[in-house]
């Protein structure tokens, strides 16, 4: 390969940006050492970031402060587009510091003609073209909070503002406390910023409603503004003229925005004010994002004006306490004002308490199907995911598609059968779901799932069952016959990727689950061989028959069925349960271990079966902690082989049968120890030969029959695209397949006691 | 409806339409030229990198069209690639440049990243040295420029 072209692939400065755009710096500066070419090609991305508080490699002092530092160098002052500047001691601006003055000194700004103490050092240290940097574009400026400097730290921001006004693109500030003239000389500057988009702000350094108001109209060409996330009010004023501490209430900074919006009417749904103090004309803003902080003690009117000027929002993130207030003025405001709005998140520093959540019906019929509508122009999808939990959260999807838009919220108040109705119409317009999740947290989970609720999500999944790719439910604990209901016909998913779910099977569903199979087998469903034509057919249907009566009775309960909305499934996560009738759980010497819920060979089989159904299945995630699943991912052993002819749990009941009838005859309970030894006898790994795609099998049960040779060695002709087995069980799990799957295919990554 | 690609020695290749755009070139020239059934001329891609390129764009020809986000911050990118990407780019190295140079000229941008991260793979946590071998350069600087250099940019050696 010839350097040529290497070095013209890497002059494209696309290509390059691509390249290093994951570098570290210290990636990038070996990549300048390399030659003179690539010198050239790297130098600009190493100087394009130069972040201060981050760079400890040289004392910041010596980099910043000495005349002779390299920074000084025009060549690398022109290739500097983002500057964070942490402290001001740092930045030579400062020097010489001024002798302190018991004065404000005046603007360098509004009164030109009086140069500043620090403005001739300021000058000198420049000492090249003006601006310092020519090709600024991002500044952040973070300035600590020190009660006895002199604002001479704050006409230097202006200074360095007003040099590089034309080139910044972004601004980052964090001041505390600004006298009334730099105030206004400050946003005189960001008005005449025009390449800045974007604003964010920090400290607390805006101390009336009227310079809420001005800073705002300051911003209003802006793309994207961040308020301050406190606008304190002053209790006193230090000798420089700057108002410090918390002596007012800050309701005054937002009273008086809310008449102007309203034509001094009193709006409906939200409360009267007292007194409407200014009211100016604005005109409405370029603003397409927003960031806003709101304190406990403000009111939540003043975002009202906010909104209303900011016709073009597109995103708006909230930080607020009380979900309540903060809902009415959504309500009140986004519909009619920022028809744009395609991502808005509410997020909260404390914990909700069930009390002021936001009931998810009322916000996602205000919000969602206001946003999906809205945004109907063919390019976007709207909301792609909902996912209820506390509190409501809005977030962006992580997919390549930024436009699409996940969604989480509550369901508290949601107690009744009736409000998940309404939940479910909400949900159900107006987009076209791609993602359901249901979060954890969510109050009301167990009541998502429960029949007797009218199994809600059905209404949610009828109409976006076309759409859904991933559906993850894990959060609530639904009875196997849900998960039935849901993995079968019942509900057709054609493009579900993905599916979550945890299900607890209970001694009745064992039983009952048993039955079902064999009902299907007798009406031939999924025999593989007709029993007419099995040698040993005739005798195991008579002996069925002897049996079938008893379960005819339950047989309404749990109906066998395929799971056919799991066949194109990419990635499977099932948490199984087994759950003893609540006597024995409440006894006080029970424990999971102590479990002795004998499970149906059949029913394991069943599901074992419809887990191989999905031949695209790429990861497999089996969690239990009960001992029927400890043998599964093991071969059964020869003398279980030769007497299962057939992998379909039909075929394979018999054996069922048998160890049913041995249960019946002893109250339907086993030896715990008899149970093993049988269990130990045989697992069921042959019988996941059609997920020839496995790539991530996840394996997690309190014991797990160790893995042999010959195991392994199914598993590696099997299973040719697996890279990661994750087998930890508490107990259990050693054995010479291990190493041998180490040993042939060394970047197969395995997690278990056995390592 | 297919589409004939021809590459620089000539060689013609006939694609789907739904393949052979997602190159943005190609989908422009193709709106362009309306319904034709002329060959695309590639004059800039050989026989074996236009290939190589197909064999990505058929795999990929199900893959949403990625949407350019204007807030989209490149340097928050990962390094991540695919398993079948990283298996694809498993190529000598002029071969993966010619397809980022491809992928540039053609504007396939989903290929332009993953040879591009590629790139950025073999070249991170190597010194200067290892850069060199990798990637077989010849060490031009003299002694006292290498000095300079390492003093002008010694805030940002890792030590």
């Amino acid at each position: 390969m010839t350097n040529s072209l290497v070095e013209s692939a890497l002059a494209i400065w696309l290509i390059q940006d691509a390249i290093a755009a994951t570098f570290h710096l210290s990636d990038l500066y070996n990549c300048a050492l390399v030659s003179r070419a690539w010198n050239r090609i790297f130098t600009p991305s190493l100087w394009r970031v130069v972040d201060c508080p981050n760079t400890p490699k040289v004392p910041q002092d010596r980099f910043l402060l000495d005349p002779d530092s390299i920074l000084h160098q025009p060549k690398f002052c022109r290739l500097v587009r983002e500057l964070t500047i942490m402290n001001y001691g740092y930045l030579p601006f400062f020097q010489p510091l001024p002798p302190a003055s018991a004065s404000p000194p005046l603007s360098p700004i509004k009164e030109a003609g009086e140069k500043s103490p620090d403005q001739q050092g300021c000058r000198q240290w420049i000492n090249g073209p003006d601006p310092a940097f020519p090709n600024l574009q991002v500044l952040g400026w973070f300035l600590p909070l020190l009660e006895t400097w002199p604002p001479v730290v704050e006409y230097n921001l202006l200074q360095f503002l007003q040099v590089h006004q034309a080139s910044l693109h972004s601004l980052s500030l964090e001041l505390w406390g600004l006298n009334d003239t730099i105030f206004e000389n400050l946003c005189s500057i960001l008005e005449n910023m025009p390449s800045l988009q974007r604003v964010a702000l920090a400290g607390s350094w805006i101390q009336t409603s009227k310079q809420v108001q001005r800073f705002f109209w300051a911003c209003r060409h802006l793309k994207s503004t961040c308020l301050p996330q406190e606008s304190h009010s002053t209790g006193c004023i230090d000798k420089y003229g700057r108002r410090r501490g918390r002596g007012l209430s800050t309701n005054a900074a937002v009273r008086l925005c809310v008449y102007y919006n309203y034509n001094n009417q009193e709006p409906e749904g939200l409360f009267p004010e007292e007194e409407p103090v200014w009211t100016p004309i604005f005109e409405p803003t370029q603003i397409r994002s927003l960031n806003l902080t709101h304190e406990v003690e403000r009111k939540f009117w003043i975002y009202v004006p906010v909104f209303r000027m900011c016709p073009f929002l597109e995103r708006l993130e909230l930080e607020v306490e009380e979900l309540e207030g903060m809902t009415l003025v959504l309500r009140e405001c986004l519909h009619s004002s920022c028809p744009l709005l395609k991502f808005l998140k509410i997020t909260r520093e404390r914990q909700a308490e069930q009390a002021d959540q936001i009931p998810l019906h009322w916000s996602l019929g205000l919000l969602c199907p206001s946003i999906a509508e809205q945004r109907g122009n063919g390019k976007t999808s709207a909301m792609a995911t909902f996912k209820p939990s506390s509190p409501i959260y809005w977030d962006e999807d992580v997919e390549v598609n930024r436009d699409l838009i996940y969604g989480t919220g509550t369901t508290a108040s949601l107690t009744t059968s009736t409000s998940n109705w309404t939940l479910s119409q909400h949900i159900c317009s107006g987009f076209r779901l791609k993602s359901f999740l249901l979060d954890g947290k969510s109050p009301s989970r167990n009541k998502m799932a429960h029949p007797r609720y009218g199994r809600p999500w059905n209404y949610l999944l009828d109409h976006h069952r076309q759409t859904l790719t991933n559906l993850d439910v894990s959060a609530i604990v639904m009875p196997f016959q849900e998960f039935v209901h849901l993995a079968s016909a019942d509900v057709q998913m054609p493009h579900l990727l993905s599916l979550r779910a945890f299900m607890v099977l209970t001694r009745h569903e064992w039983k009952s689950l048993a039955s079902a199979i064999l009902a299907e087998e007798r009406g031939g469903v999924l025999s593989g061989q007709p029993e007419d034509q099995d040698p040993q057919g005739l005798l195991r249907q008579s002996q069925r028959k002897t049996k079938q009566a008893r379960k005819d009775a339950i047989l309404e309960t749990v109906r066998f069925r395929p799971w056919t909305a799991c066949r194109g499934l990419l990635n499977l996560d099932m948490k199984i349960d087994l759950q003893e009738p609540r006597s024995k759980m409440q006894n006080l010497e029970w424990n999971y271990k102590t479990c002795d819920m004998v499970p149906e060979r059949a029913v394991l089989e069943y599901i074992v079966h419809e887990i191989n159904q999905a031949g695209s299945l790429e990861k497999l995630t089996m969690k239990s902690r009960d001992m029927p699943w400890s043998p599964v991912l093991t071969l059964p052993v020869p003398a279980r082989r030769a007497t299962t002819t057939t992998t379909t749990p039909a075929a394979s009941f018999a054996e069922g049968v048998q160890i049913e009838d041995e249960s019946d005859s002893e109250d339907d309970e086993l030896d715990i120890l008899g149970y093993r030894n049988q269990a130990r006898a045989g697992g069921y790994l042959d019988q996941f030969s059609n997920l020839r795609w496995l790539k991530e099998v996840t394996w997690h049960q309190y014991e797990m029959t160790d893995l042999t040779v010959q195991d392994a060695e199914w598993i590696l002709e099997h299973w040719p695209r697996l890279y990661l087995l994750d087998v930890s069980p508490e107990i259990g799990a050693t054995g010479a397949g291990f190493d041998l799957l180490g040993k042939r295919r060394p970047l197969l990554m395995q997690n278990s006691n056995w390592f | 409806m297919p589409v004939t690609l021809t590459s620089l020695d000539n060689q013609e290749f006939k694609v789907d339409k739904e393949v052979a755009e997602r190159s943005i070139l190609i989908k422009n020239m193709i709106e362009d030229v309306g319904e034709s059934d002329a060959p695309i001329p590639l004059p800039n891609v050989s026989a074996a990198v236009l290939t190589k390129v197909i064999e990505y764009c058929e795999h990929h020809r199900n893959d949403p069209v990625q949407v350019q986000d204007e807030t989209d911050d490149p340097r928050k990118r990962s390094n991540d690639i695919e398993e079948w990407d990283m298996k694809f780019m498993q190529v000598d190295q002029e071969m993966l440049f010619e397809i980022i140079l491809a992928a540039n000229y053609l504007d396939i941008k989903p290929l332009l990243d993953v040879g591009c991260k590629t790139v950025a793979n073999i070249i991170k946590g190597k010194t200067p040295e290892e850069i060199r071998k990798a990637f077989n350069i010849v060490n031009d600087f003299t002694p006292e420029e290498e000095a300079q250099i390492k003093k002008e940019n010694e805030w940002a050696e890792d030590r």
